[in-house]
């Protein structure tokens, strides 16, 4: 089976590259993206799992990036992870409130974000095993 | 309106006169008619229509009578600045009281005229006067407002800035550790954990220098809960333990064995605690001791007091008025690491936000001894605020709110956030002034219970109750991580009548706490 996608936003390639390398020593795939635009076209194109981003973009803020992708109907199931240096608990809220899964400090806990992957992993595999059982689900 | 539109242009100046006396009224209206300019002039004869015409349309200027028939002295200023901030006063007085007129001028009007000594120039230029102080004031208060949003601006933006090629550092670094680019020589594996390790540090220095740069704009927050004395000591010990151990310094604990939990934000103290024994280990030669101690504050047995004492070099009896300062230095440290000067400083800050001080004992050769007052946990201080009304115990309810994660999937951080959006969702439905959240009495791990103090009859908490957990479950994105029950429990009411009051509230706040203890399960 091929691994699973995951979507990296930020335009700090080192950082990127970072993660990219502990993402594929845990079997994802990583994609990367260094803008807004550039990452709605690259979700659209792989379908990514989750899509990881930064929350200070250099032309734009995280935020609206984030509502670009809500505004996609064939992404906008697609949970972001918001990360951010600045961990103060206003700006938690204000990403949650906006709509992410899950906020995550850097420097970048990967435990706690593999786990995470984890996580959203089963249950889109619980919920494609509903949908195959239980055609009426769908139309929920 | 800017004032260069007022002073110049041919628009007339529109002025409300508030006076119920018609003959100062007419004396106005002939001072503003002999006058070059033009003057709009609007009149009311009480407070409540001046008010009413305030709310109609903005003045360029209100001229003020301080005694109406239904407001009196500076209360009259207080209601119209309340009511229109943003336009100046000029207080009408009589000859007789200017005292009366200062402290308007202190309550929030920009100037006085006596009514007797009033002609066209006087009133005019008064008038102007407090037109151009209002802006002036006006224009001050904003660019503050500037200056320190910039501040918090620059903050985020250094902070965010700093931390990128730190966090970069630090993966790499990780990522080789754990073998990902290839297996690792012992040397090499030596080397990037002293990589990683400073890299660590660097971030602590920059977290130091943001809470410095808060406390200066007096954003240092705390948010104190009851914390079990012993466990943070024993925390601390875990912690510095290892650190004292490799500069050959050994780290003991004196504590009282009835020693009192305290009402404190656990990671601040834990903040003051590592600051100030990473402090005394700079200053501690090998073969040295450091102290924690904890005992009940001989001052005010209402406070626990901490000391840190070392064994160290001591501090120069010139200095220490000194070393609370920001940026202060000690010249001779044992350790060539220095930090920034700002850990002293920064407890400090985070002393005295507790409600405790900070103070320091030395002696050159002999050591150091620093010590801290936090208060202790005392649930009847703190629910005295609710229950006591008029010096009588009010009829009371707990209501609690358990929450626990849906899911095993759900990380620390998210559980983490979910538990403080909770808290903040509850504190909204609650009354301040009615109704009290209870400090968190121990962390349940997987649980958490909120547990609220309402001033309410039984049927009251159940409404209190039931508007919770609507809100709970209506907020977006915590839901679904968490799952949640609500409770109430009427408290007893059977408190003798012949013991005092103070016997009373400490006898309530013992069955508070069992109550608590027993349905958290602990």
């Amino acid at each position: 089976m091929d691994p699973s996608k995951v979507l990296i936003v930020d335009d700090n390639l080192d950082l990127a590259h970072a993660l990219e390398l502990r993402l594929r020593a845990n079997n994802y795939q990583a994609v990367l993206a260094q803008s807004g635009p550039s990452a709605v076209a690259l979700a659209l194109a792989h379908k990514p799992i989750a899509i990881l981003l930064d929350l200070h973009l250099p032309k734009e803020d995280g935020l609206a990036v984030m509502m670009e992708f809500r505004s996609c109907p064939e992404i906008a199931g697609v949970p972001v992870i918001v990360m951010s240096a600045d961990c103060s608990v206003v700006t938690q809220h204000k990403v949650l409130d906006a709509g992410a899964h899950a906020f995550l400090d850097k420097p970048l806990n990967h435990r706690s974000l593999l786990h995470m992957l984890r996580g959203i992993e089963m249950r889109s595999a619980d919920q494609q095993r509903l949908m195959a059982t239980d055609p009426h689900r769908l139309q929920d | 309106m800017s004032l260069s539109t007022v002073m110049m242009n041919d628009m007339a100046t529109k002025v409300l006169v508030v006076d119920d006396s018609a003959a100062d009224r007419n004396l106005v209206r002939l001072s503003l008619s002999a006058a070059s300019q033009r003057y709009n002039l609007d009149c009311a004869e009480r407070l409540s229509e001046g008010l009413e015409k305030l709310e109609m349309g903005r003045p360029d200027v209100v001229l003020l009578d301080l005694n109406l028939p239904d407001s009196q002295g500076t209360d009259t200023v207080k209601r119209v600045a309340h009511k229109a901030p943003d336009v100046p006063i000029l207080v009408l007085t009589g000859s007789d009281d200017d005292r009366l007129a200062l402290e308007a001028v202190r309550t929030g009007a920009q100037d006085y005229i006596v009514k007797g000594q009033m002609d066209s120039n006087a009133l005019t230029r008064a008038m102007h006067h407090a037109i151009e102080r209002h802006q002036v004031i006006a224009t001050l208060r904003e660019s503050r407002q500037k200056q320190l949003d910039f501040k918090d601006k620059f903050l985020s933006h250094v902070s965010h800035e700093l931390r990128s090629p730190l966090a970069c550092i630090h993966q790499f670094a990780e990522v080789m550790l754990d073998g990902l680019a290839g297996p690792l020589t012992a040397k090499e594996r030596e080397y990037l954990q002293s990589v990683l390790r400073n890299a660590g540090q660097l971030n602590n220095l920059i977290n130091d220098l943001l809470d410095a740069a808060s406390a200066n704009v007096g954003k240092l927050t705390i948010e104190p809960a009851r914390v079990d004395t012993q466990e943070v000591i024993g925390h601390l010990v875990l912690m510095l333990g290892t650190k004292a151990k490799t500069r050959g310094v050994s780290l003991t604990t004196t504590i009282g064995a009835q020693i009192p939990a305290v009402q404190a934000d656990r990671r601040r103290l834990v903040q003051i605690f590592v600051n100030l024994v990473e402090n005394a280990l700079k200053f501690t030669d090998a073969g040295g001791e450091i102290n924690l101690r904890a005992s009940i504050s001989e001052q005010d047995p209402r406070f626990v007091q901490f000391t840190v004492a070392d064994t160290g070099k001591g501090i120069n009896p010139q200095n220490l008025d000194l070393i609370f300062d920001r940026l202060y230095q000690e010249q001779n440290a044992v350790s060539n690491r220095q930090g920034l000067g700002l850990g002293l400083a920064i407890s400090k800050e985070l002393v005295e936000q507790h409600g405790g001080r900070i103070w320091v004992e030395s002696e050159l050769g002999k050591g150091s001894v620093f010590t801290f007052t936090v208060p202790q946990f005392s649930l009847s201080a703190i629910v005295s605020r609710v229950l006591v009304y008029e010096g009588r115990l009010q009829e009371a309810s707990l209501v609690g709110v358990e929450m626990a994660r849906g899911s095993r999937e759900v990380t620390d951080e998210v559980w983490e956030l979910t538990r403080r959006r909770s808290r903040a969702i509850v504190e909204r439905c609650i009354l301040p002034d009615k109704d009290l959240l209870l400090p968190s009495m121990q962390a349940l791990g997987e649980r958490e219970m909120i547990f609220i103090l309402a001033c309410t009859d039984p049927s009251g908490a159940s409404v209190l109750e039931k508007r919770i957990l609507g809100q709970l479950i209506a907020a977006p994105q915590i839901t679904n991580t968490s799952i949640y029950r609500t409770f109430c429990i009427p408290l007893p009411k059977t408190v003798a009548v012949d013991r005092g009051l103070d016997e009373q509230l400490k006898w309530v706040s013992q069955e508070i706490e069992k109550l608590i203890l027993k349905t958290s399960g602990l």
